[in-house]
């Protein structure tokens, strides 16, 4: 072993391991209770045995399923491989009307929630708007999320706007979205309002532009990329959430769904439920192209050709110690769920 | 004993990480490898314990003879080469002693890993690693409660957890200020003394190499320029592995050694 | 157009400093392009088109009115592109406009949007409203039972789902996979599973168990939710999952832990806090779909309310959606109060 510079270390050169004095174990730490997680997880438990039993479920339904299962899954592939003869094609183009009606009207549901949420986003944003409005337009938007869009739909817009011109109540149902996306979407925009970087707000008002002036010129161009993307998210939960519109009359893909149903024809059924998930499925692949564009800026292909390599440091495996990441990305829970 | 033979790696978008290295590290020695950035110290120290698979050559391992391919005979193979990052790669959110416990992973199985209930001597493993590098008191607190030069400690006692015979360090000290990178550093060598460990430190800062290490392998462009015992990695050496004159960026500053 | 605007950012700086460089102007030929994809929207429109009503456009902040004649249509294109065209707006942009335009134009004529008819319809309305604003305050405690099996569906499905949902997420992520493989079967899969509509899961159910009575009900319910909820906590989590720190994972690979053992002692404890965040949110989320799924007969609150809409019963309605909000908002509360805790 060469004679470089030892002055390190205590110099022993032992190579087996070296027990250690009994005092040792002395200044180690106690270990911490862990009583309040171990309660906290048998209350779990026990919350959730108490509701297995207060669910009142037929647990004797489950043993026949997966035969249930089976035989129909295969009555409705029979359905979806069938040749398509008249009235077979008469089905699958049926569900796709239905499918497109749908698609229409969350698309309008959308577009009327959209044009709502962003001055109630700028109600609702700590940042913008005065505590009094703040707190009066956050209640309200709570309490229109709390109220299921079928809600909306049977009881104000159903008779409010029929069943329209074509008897499916299409416009009903896109004016129930509508409402219901409000308060989604207003919570989501203001949150992202509240996260506007500082910088440019401070220098505007140091500017002396009034608050219109800086809502236009600091804050939407910040903004805006992100509230597409919201506004994108919630078409594709309002495509979703159409469905169960049309079950009460409401137009779209769910009267169809019902009717199928209700008849129990599996084939029908199998049908339909292969042209909600093509697509359902499509709308989310463009949508969620589209998002990306919004947030991530055009560059990334449009420029083609000439890969920009920036520097010689690539893609190494180890790059600068990285912050732990934000465990909620919150405008994600608005693409998965409601 | 660590031995490359003709040892290639060409990344999968057709990079040539490394080119024909030949090596050979002996038992217990502390290697210090020195170079610019990009040079392929990474790539290097990561083909040791298959993170970077190579593509062609043979490497052995003591007596094991590195298989890229076998998942399982590379789990084996990790379970004795340690590995310390320059970003201490805790679980930060978990507190000290499970992230030692971390480094029992292979001699534990996967049912208690999944429910966290460690055996015993493996505790005491745990326990003896921090002690070993002073941080016992730490054991329950949370990784992230802790500073730099704690954290890449805690990130030796999960390698010592494992009982290795190899440990591979890949630039310790980079993200440390100077007074606790020597510290570090110094707990490594001892570490290596004390357990007879084979060592090799990735680093940039000459200085260092120089006062830590036993023996110097300088590499530029995938390609080991220099090896030798640290006497002869004189300024004019490395000035040639570098091709490029020192500067001060490439020396920790010189009173921070004396801490 | 990649070719005319790359020269002119590169004629850019040769420019006097002095001159304010301003953005390159749009490709002619590709506005033309899309003016011609306008003029081939106004042509279909057009055949398909049916006389009579009116058809209110909205786009954006300004609504417009408008026969139902697709002439209009064209021609807010056409002033859309010729404004994005003057503002030097980029040919994706544009192009994005008037896909917009269209979209809306589609959609519009086939909801038939109108606003005209709320006059005349408002006194349908009205008593409904009036009914609203006055519930029946002693009808909450009356539909308690129901109350219980809603939430029992809804913790019932929330834990459940969640578990699964973990399960698969981490085989959904390529970070925590076994290979790639797998990531993208599981994901094919889970985009199935979340494309059908919870209501859709519910009829299924329904059908499969054979009927919503005794009991037969809520397990429909909880399956369908339980889809529902292993669709979106799938999703969330392996999205998570996606942007861990690669860091302590590298650290367990290297230690010589297998997959299993590096996904829960690296990956598990970083995606924890959002993971317990999305259950949170999807329990919240299956209360109020149990109240949407009482329409198709799985019982609970949801069943209460429909019958009492049947029965045109509003002052019963409103007590429920009085007593709903309040539990949604409390559960709001909770979660964020359990998320301050964990965080
Ligand atoms: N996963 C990878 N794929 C392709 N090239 C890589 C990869 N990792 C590293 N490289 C390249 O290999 C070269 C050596 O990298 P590395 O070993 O990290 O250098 P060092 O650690 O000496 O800075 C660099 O040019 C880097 O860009
Ligand atoms: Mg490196």
């Amino acid at each position: 072993m060469s004679t470089a510079n030892l002055n390190a270390g205590p110099g022993s050169t032992s190579q087996t391991k070296p027990r250690f004095a009994e005092d040792a174990l002395d200044r180690r730490p106690v270990r911490p209770s862990k009583l309040r997680y171990n309660l906290g997880m048998l209350a779990v438990g026990i919350i959730f045995i108490a509701a297995v039993y207060g669910a009142g479920m037929d647990f004797g339904a489950l043993l026949n399923l997966p035969a249930s299962i089976i035989q129909y899954g295969q009555l409705m592939a029979a359905g979806v491989f069938q040749a398509p003869d008249e009235t077979v094609a008469g089905y699958w183009t049926q569900s796709f009307d239905a499918m497109f009606e749908s698609v229409a009207i969350a698309w309008v549901g959308t577009m009327v929630g959209a044009l709502f949420s962003l001055p109630l986003g700028f109600l609702a944003a700590r940042n913008m708007s005065p505590l009094p409005v703040y707190i009066v337009v956050r209640f309200v938007l709570s309490v229109i999320r709390a109220v299921p869009e079928i809600i909306f739909a049977i009881a104000i817009m159903l008779p409010l706007f029929g069943f329209g011109s074509g008897g499916g109540g299409a416009l009903a149902g896109a004016m129930a979205l509508g409402v219901s996306s409000i308060g989604t979407l207003s919570k989501l925009i203001s949150e992202a309002i509240e996260a506007v970087d500082g910088g440019p707000l401070e220098s505007s008002r140091a500017s002396g532009s009034n608050q219109m002036q800086m809502i236009r010129w600091a804050v939407m161009p910040q903004v805006m990329p992100e509230v597409i993307a919201i506004w994108l998210y919630r078409f594709e939960v309002n495509i979703r959430a159409s469905a169960i519109l049309g079950v009460l009359g409401a137009g779209g893909i769910g009267a169809l769904l019902s009717t199928v149903f209700g008849a129990r024809e599996w084939d029908r059924i199998g049908i339909v439920l292969v042209v909600i998930i093509v697509v359902t499925m499509l709308v989310d692949q463009i949508s969620a192209f589209i998002r990306h564009r919004v947030i991530h800026g055009g560059d990334l292909r449009s420029d083609g050709g000439e890969p920009q390599e920036d520097d010689d440091a690539g893609p190494g495996p180890e790059n600068e110690p990285r912050v732990e990441n934000d465990p909620a990305p919150k405008e994600n829970r608005a693409a998965a769920g409601l | 004993m660590i031995t490359f033979e003709n040892i290639d790696v060409v990344y999968p978008n057709g990079f040539k990480g490394l080119s024909n290295v030949n090596l050979q590290i002996n038992k217990g020695e502390f290697v210090a490898i020195v170079g610019l950035s990009g040079a392929g110290k990474s790539t290097l120290i990561r083909t040791v314990n298959g993170l970077v698979p190579f593509t062609s050559g043979t490497l052995t391992v003591g007596d094991v003879v590195v298989d890229p391919r076998s998942k399982a005979k590379l789990r084996r193979l990790r379970s004795r080469v340690g590995m310390i990052f320059q970003s201490f790669n805790l679980v930060t959110r978990v507190s000290v002693l499970n992230n030692v416990l971390v480094g029992r992973s292979a001699d534990t199985p996967t049912w208690r890993s999944l429910l966290g209930w460690y055996r015993a001597e493996d505790k005491e493993l745990a326990f003896q690693s921090l002690e070993r590098v002073g941080i016992v008191d730490k054991a329950y607190m949370r990784a992230a409660s802790l500073s730099g030069g704690q954290q890449q400690r805690v990130a030796i006692a999960r390698v010592l957890a494992q009982d290795p015979e190899v440990i591979l360090a890949d630039e310790p000290v980079a993200s440390l200020d100077p007074p606790t990178a020597h510290k570090v550093m110094r707990d490594l060598r001892r570490i290596q003394q004390e357990l007879g460990i084979t060592t090799i430190v990735n680093m940039h800062h000459l200085d260092l190499a120089r006062s830590y290490a036993d023996r110097v392998i300088g590499m530029r462009a995938g390609e080991v320029v220099f090896d030798g015992p640290v006497e002869e990695a004189t300024d004019e050496v490395i000035e040639q592995v570098y091709q490029r004159s020192l500067t001060a960026e490439d020396i920790v500053t010189a009173e921070a050694a004396q801490e | 157009m990649v070719t005319t605007s790359t020269a002119e950012r590169r004629a850019a700086p040769q420019a006097a400093a002095t001159v304010r460089p301003e953005p390159p102007r749009p490709s002619g030929l590709v506005y033309l392009g899309l003016a011609g994809l306008a003029l081939l929207a106004f042509i279909v429109f057009w055949v398909i088109q049916e006389s009579g009503d009116v058809l209110l456009i909205p786009l954006g902040f300004v609504t417009l009115w408008a026969p139902l004649n697709p002439v209009i249509g064209l021609v807010v294109m056409l002033v859309a592109l010729a404004v994005c065209f003057k503002a030097r707006i980029g040919t994706m942009a544009a192009f994005g406009t008037v896909a917009f335009i269209i979209m809306s134009y589609w959609a519009g004529a086939t909801v038939g949007f109108t606003l005209l008819e709320i006059p005349e319809r408002w006194s349908n309305v009205e008593p409904r409203l009036i009914a609203f604003l006055d519930p029946n305050w002693s009808y909450i405690w009356t539909v308690r039972d129901q109350w219980l099996i809603t939430i029992s569906m809804a913790v019932v499905a929330t834990l459940i789902g969640c578990a699964i949902g973990l399960v698969l997420a981490m085989y959904a992520s390529p970070v925590s996979s076994p290979n790639k493989g797998t990531s993208q079967a599981i994901k094919a899969v889970n985009s199935v599973i979340r494309s059908i509509p919870d209501v859709g899961w519910a009829l299924l159910f329904v059908a499969f168990i054979g009927g919503t009575a005794h009991g037969l009900g809520p397990m429909a319910g909880i399956l369908a939710l339980l889809m529902f909820n292993i669709g979106i906590v799938a999703k969330l989590t392996s999205e998570t999952i996606d942007s861990v720190n690669p860091g302590p994972v590298e650290a367990a690979d290297a230690s010589g832990a297998n997959l299993t053992q590096r996904n829960r002692l690296a990956i598990l404890p970083q995606v924890l806090p959002g993971f317990v965040s999305y259950g949170l949110y999807v329990f919240e989320l299956n209360i109020r779909a149990s109240a949407a799924l009482g329409i198709v007969g799985v019982g609970g609150i949801g069943s209460a309310m429909m019958l009492q809409l049947n029965r045109f019963q509003f002052e019963n309605v409103a007590a429920i959606l009085i007593a709903l909000i309040v539990v949604v908002l409390l559960v709001d509360m909770f979660s964020m109060y359990i998320r301050r805790k964990l965080l």
